[in-house]
């Protein structure tokens, strides 16, 4: 298999990449897990018939047409449910691709790997009812069915509104809309918000959908624990005081069948991380980001990062990055040189500018004080391997106070998900107990593969 | 379709999985986890430790919670799983049998 470009994921960063670098005369080699290129965002079901369903009310895929092309693109070899494994020193790049394990040599590599959930644990979050943000999208958005009947939408940030809006337009009773943040954008910073009208309007839009449907929409509220036996059943949830703690005093209990929560994203740094690269941590983008250059390179000579997994700040930022990720790798091949590529490059960190000054306020809208931790001592944080939070603290009380030593004692983080959904809260239990900032607490480093592959794959080496 | 919790539509062709033993209507293009879910069967499994019901909840394969047991298969994610007609699927307990 050749390929001079190498793509790890295929949601708009990725499309993104490839398209623009294969316009540029790049041949690219795509790879994603999912059997459909769009990533999360533009996600849309795979039968035509279902597409159909109140199609009206997602246009996601219908504006990720154009961009959904490029997969077409005779420079572009798309491999659909291919599994990043590694990236080796000697430049090999390893997936798994169709049963078997392939291995290329790419001049350049674009990792545009998204984000996943932030974990938030609290008494009752692993309960069957209880789903994150992302989840019902996908729900909604690929199988067109709804999660439960009666639903709460908790968390923190702009997709937990977005959610919380696309379940009252598909029917769905929405009980209550709570949001962690004050939900305020500083005085200062408002006319920053006209730099991208049509973004402001989105988010306007959405608040009007719940007003209209008489859904309460609480800031400085959270939901502070599930209850059911084999499902979820009923929600306890609380205002937040001002030392950032819920307030349980004034805790009430609603009466639910499904609990949506979306403490917003974390980038998903793993290929990144694993290959070496260098990181700097950033709270408004996320945690943990690799450290680029204005052409988007890491610290590893090659090896670009666009989108989410380089901070998490919505679909017109991937967009905008991966397009510039694609020209840069192109340029590197020598394909793309000249004026025409540096305009083109100019154009697009020029863009990339005012979005960002623009998302500085979205940040500081549903920037919290501080992170709540809600999970009591027996609420499992780890999902994989069932720790308690008890467990976790009884080591850091001995004096277990780096992530990796935690890890190997604990196993948290070493099950399925490899940490993707713990990783945050071992790192904020760290720094809680010895006073450090979720900045000076290292996360371990990951090792292939990234995902759980067979061994029948690794034997079928092709 | 007001029995379930699939969007009104027509969803096209009509499939059938056996699920723990029962026939259950599906749509080709939904996955295990959306048919799931739909019918108001939203625990997967059983944890291996604590015994606990687990079902869809990152939707989008990174979790691994929705794990279950496919045509004989354990430990495969609902929510990746396209369906097929005659399709078996199992709610799993802990790890599953040993292939």
């Amino acid at each position: 298999m050749s390929g001079e470009i190498l793509v790890i994921g295929a949601g708009p960063a990725g499309l993104a990449a490839a398209r623009t670098a294969a316009g540029y005369g790049a041949r690219v080699v795509l790879i994603d897990e999912n059997r459909q290129a769009g990533g999360q965002y533009y996600r849309h079901p795979t039968s035509e018939a279902l597409r159909t369903v109140r199609g009206d009310l997602f246009d996601e895929a219908v504006r990720g047409a154009d961009l959904l092309t490029a997969v077409d693109d005779t420079n572009v070899m798309h491999l659909s449910g291919a599994v990043f494994y590694g990236f080796f020193d000697d430049g090999v790049a390893a997936f798994v691709h169709d049963g078997r394990l392939i291995r290329i040599t790419p001049r350049a590599t674009v990792v545009a790997a998204g984000a996943t959930e932030r974990p938030m644990p609290f008494p009752g979050w692993t309960l069957p009812g209880v789903m994150g943000a992302g989840a019902v999208q996908n729900l909604l958005k690929g199988q067109r069915t709804l999660p439960g009947r009666r639903v709460l939408v908790t968390g923190n940030g702009p997709l937990t509104l977005l959610a919380a809006a696309n379940l009252v337009r598909c029917g769905a009773e929405v009980v209550e809309v709570l949001e962690a943040a004050a939900n305020r954008p500083p005085f200062a910073m408002l006319p920053r918000l006209l730099l991208e009208p049509e973004m402001l309007l989105r988010g306007i839009g959405y608040r009007a959908i719940l007003a209209r449907h008489r859904v309460p929409f609480r800031a400085r509220y959270t939901i502070v624990e599930a209850r059911g036996s084999n499902r979820v059943e009923a929600a306890v949830v609380a205002p937040i005081a001002e030392d950032g703690a819920p307030d349980l005093s004034r805790a009430r209990t609603l009466d639910i069948d499904t609990v949506i929560v979306g403490f917003g994203l974390v980038p998903a740094s793993e290929a990144t991380r694993s290959m070496g690269c260098a990181h700097g941590y950033e709270a408004g983008k996320g945690g943990w980001i690799p450290i680029r250059d204005e052409n988007l390179e890491t610290s590893r000579e090659g090896v670009f990062a666009a989108g989410e997994c380089a901070g998490a700040a919505g679909v017109e930022k991937a967009l905008l990055e991966g397009e510039l990720a694609g020209l840069a790798a192109a340029m590197r091949l020598g394909v793309a040189a000249g004026p025409r590529a540096e305009i083109h490059r100019d154009r697009l960190r020029r863009r990339l500018r005012r979005l960002m000054a623009f998302r500085v306020v979205i940040e500081a809208i549903y920037r919290l004080p501080a992170s709540p931790l809600l999970a009591r001592d027996d609420t499992v944080i780890c999902r994989c391997e069932e720790v308690t939070l008890a467990e976790a603290r009884r080591w850091t009380a001995e004096g277990v106070i780096e992530a990796n030593s935690l890890k190997a004692i604990t196993r948290m983080s070493m099950g399925r998900c490899q940490g993707r959904n713990c990783l945050s809260t071992v790192a904020q239990l760290i720094a809680a107990e010895t006073g450090r900032d979720a900045a000076e607490v290292p996360l371990p480093r990951p090792r292939p593969p990234l995902k759980p592959v067979s061994v029948g794959a690794l034997l079928a080496d092709g | 379709m007001s029995d379930d919790l699939r969007l009104a539509g027509i969803r096209g062709r009509r499939i059938s999985l056996i699920v723990d033993g029962r026939p259950v209507t599906a749509f080709e293009g939904e996955t295990v986890a959306g048919v799931l879910l739909a019918t108001g069967r939203i625990t997967s499994r059983r944890t291996p430790v604590r015994e606990e019901p687990r079902g869809y909840y990152c939707g989008m394969g990174q979790c691994w919670d929705c794990v279950l047991i496919v045509d004989g298969r354990p430990n495969q994610r609902a929510c990746m799983t396209p369906v097929a007609d005659g399709m078996r699927v199992e709610t799993q307990a802990g790890y599953g049998p040993p292939p």
